[in-house]
């Protein structure tokens, strides 16, 4: 067995992961660490590779390059055929939309699957009946999962990864399907997850679900990792924030305001070659300038706007809106990238060859 | 090996948490759970077993009634019962078979199970469940059949249960049959349908063609074959082969071989190898097999 004390805090290590199917590279020498208690958002389109990860570390998929660590009894130990066994019982998993057998019942599938994670037989019955409460459908318990609606069978699959009661979760697309109240009452429980202790992985393309809760935000784009930080490290990494601005009432002539606050704080973002710094946006009433992601410059604007005779009566920095436009602009940047590498003359080395 | 560590957080590395006693609670707890989830079918198949049971004692009833005499021998009123016997156990290996793999693929429930459970376990546990179902249908036909035989004749012969052992066999290599298609196929249903006519059908196809081709071989690969030896059994002919000739308008034709039954040591190895072979190359396709996205 292979173990690694030096790295205290980690509890999955993903080294230089690759996972080819005959000629499509489905993902490409991805390397991540997930430390002790914080969640990760795993964020990409489609077909990105976030599934596979996930499978990978579930050992449904065995990569073809790299290694895959957990910390087992206290120590991160390389996961192969051998360890598999324990290793994975730290772990709990929901991979894809989780479908249930109709005609059993929530407490009959749980049950099931806590004995095979080895969860002590003699606390299995109030084990299940505690995690189904905590999501709300004690009243369900005995019912036939046929009879559930999408949400609740979806939430049945989050309770079924943490019914063994494992240190770490691993949720791939849990809020997929589910309606805003239920989206809410997922991100509540998995907050509370995080409040126990418990280390969550979690993909999705719900940007907003993520960006609530996440300490780190991973995007994976064409296989490939292209960002894994902070949000607020990868906003100032991007050099890209968005205000919201709220006006007391909507002016007649939205253009005209825009250049309005376009004069008064453009010179102030701290971007040079954006054209639109300002713009409306519909759905939400509100004014949104772009700027830099600096603290300073952000001051320099508000400082500006209190000075205009502009009815402002609200001020935002909101999350998921900046980590959608972080997100597009990611992958813009990687999809420039991978262009420009296919222009290259092959006698120049590539750009990622030289970071490696 | 079972990993010994001196820094422990978390659950303690033990003997079960790991190796064979791990695959045995993890098999153990799939069987349970695969009784429970086949229960309902389980009835079902009672209730085919009894329809069958009732239908050949109707038939029975009418021919005794057509000749006013009933089978002087016990045994041939017993074998008057079990000429449906390899349908009977095609139906019950089709319907505990038929959705051992192909469902969760279908249904997408592997996503929550097959992180849970290697996929060697899971069909091991799964095989022994529904096989023990499969068996238990099986023996409720015979004892009916017992049951009939004791009240009309008074006593009954003790190759009954020479022949129940070997439909208990058959069975067996029928479900793993079913199984081999299940870990390929789409669906619970195309795995149903498809074994089904391959039974009733290429086999049978298969058989004519070896006749006709007067091809020599002991059909072992032709596993309806293998059913014959469950009526044999009773009265195990001296030669395994019979010889006809096909003419017309009285005239002798050409001379054509077909097998009777396989002797006892071909039918116990034949069939378990058979067995082994399906069972081996469904683990093989149900490990590569992956979940469609």
């Amino acid at each position: 067995m292979i173990i690694n004390k030096n790295t205290d805090e980690v509890v999955i290590s993903l080294r230089n992961l690759t996972k080819r199917f005959r000629n499509f590279t489905a993902v490409s020498n991805v390397s991540l660490d997930i430390k002790k208690g914080e969640i990760v958002g795993f964020l990409g389109p489609n077909g990105a590779g976030k599934t596979t990860t996930m499978k990978m570390i579930a050992r449904l998929l065995i990569p073809e390059e790299g290694e895959i660590w957990i910390r087992g009894n206290g120590v991160l130990q390389l996961l192969t055929g051998r360890n598999q066994d324990y290793l994975l019982d730290e772990v709990g998993f929901l991979i894809e939309n989780p479908a249930f057998y109709k005609h059993m019942t929530p407490r009959q599938i749980l049950s099931y699957f806590a004995e095979l994670k080895g969860y002590p037989k003699q606390k299995i019955s109030s084990r299940v009946k505690e995690v189904v409460e905590m999501m709300g459908l004690s009243e369900w318990i005995d019912k036939k999962l046929g009879t559930f609606s999408k949400g609740m069978r979806q939430k049945i699959g989050i309770v079924s990864a943490i019914v063994h009661d494992p240190a770490i979760i691993v949720l791939d697309e849990p809020q997929t399907g589910l309606d805003p109240k239920a989206r809410k009452e997922v991100r509540d429980f998995l907050k509370n997850l995080k409040s126990q202790g418990k280390t969550i992985f979690l993909s999705s393309h719900l940007l907003y679900e993520v960006g609530e809760i996440a300490d780190r935000i991973g995007i994976i784009y064409h296989g490939r990792l292209i960002a894994f930080d902070t949000v607020e490290n990868l906003e100032q990494l991007a050099q890209k924030s968005v205000l919201h601005l709220e006006l007391y009432s909507l002016p007649d002539n939205i253009d005209q305001k825009i250049v309005q606050l376009a004069n008064i704080v453009e010179s102030l973002t701290g971007l040079d070659n954006v054209s639109h710094s300002v713009t409306y946006n519909y759905d939400l009433k509100v004014f949104e300038v772009l700027f830099n992601g600096n603290p300073k410059n952000q001051l320099e604007v508000f400082k500006a706007l209190a000075k205009s005779e502009i009815d402002i009566i609200g001020c935002s920095v909101p999350r998921t809106n900046l980590l959608e436009d972080l997100y597009l602009n990611y992958i813009s940047q990687d999809e420039e990238f991978r262009a420009n590498q296919q222009n290259i003359p092959s006698n120049i080395v590539k750009m990622e060859d030289m970071t490696n | 090996m079972v990993t010994k560590q001196i820094e422990s957080n978390g659950l303690e590395i033990t003997k079960s948490r790991t190796g064979l006693k791990r695959s045995a609670i993890q098999i153990k707890a799939t069987i349970i759970f695969e009784w429970r989830r086949n229960l309902k079918n389980l009835i079902i198949m009672l209730c085919v077993a009894t329809a069958i049971y009732v239908l050949t004692l109707v038939i029975n009833l009418i021919q005794e009634y057509r000749t006013g005499e009933s089978p002087e021998d016990l045994v041939d009123y017993i074998k008057s019962f079990l000429f449906m016997i390899d349908f009977l156990i095609l139906i019950i290996a089709a319907a505990f078979g038929g959705s051992i793999i192909a469902e969760d693929y279908h249904s997408q429930t592997g996503n929550l199970v097959f992180p849970k459970i290697t996929k060697a376990r899971l069909l091991t546990g799964r095989v022994i469940a529904r096989y023990l179902y499969s068996a238990l249908t099986v023996i409720f036909f015979y004892l009916l059949v017992i049951i009939t035989t004791l009240i009309k004749y008074g006593s009954v012969s003790e190759l009954v249960w020479v022949s129940m052992v070997w439909s208990l066999l058959y069975t067996f290599l029928v479900l793993s049959f079913v199984v081999f298609f299940s870990s390929f196929m789409k669906s619970t249903s195309a795995t149903l349908i498809t074994s089904i006519l391959f039974i009733l059908m290429v086999f049978n196809l298969a058989n004519m063609i070896l006749m006709f081709t007067g091809v020599e071989i002991e059909p072992f690969f032709i596993l309806t074959y293998y059913a014959s030896i469950i009526t044999q059994s009773f009265a195990m002919p001296t030669t395994r082969f019979a010889e006809f000739s096909m003419g017309f308008n009285g005239e002798h034709g050409p001379t054509f071989m077909s097998w009777i039954t396989p002797s006892i040591e071909g039918a116990i190895i034949g069939m378990l190898i058979y067995s082994a072979l399906l069972l081996i190359a469904a683990y093989f396709f149900f490990r590569r097999r992956q979940q469609k996205q």
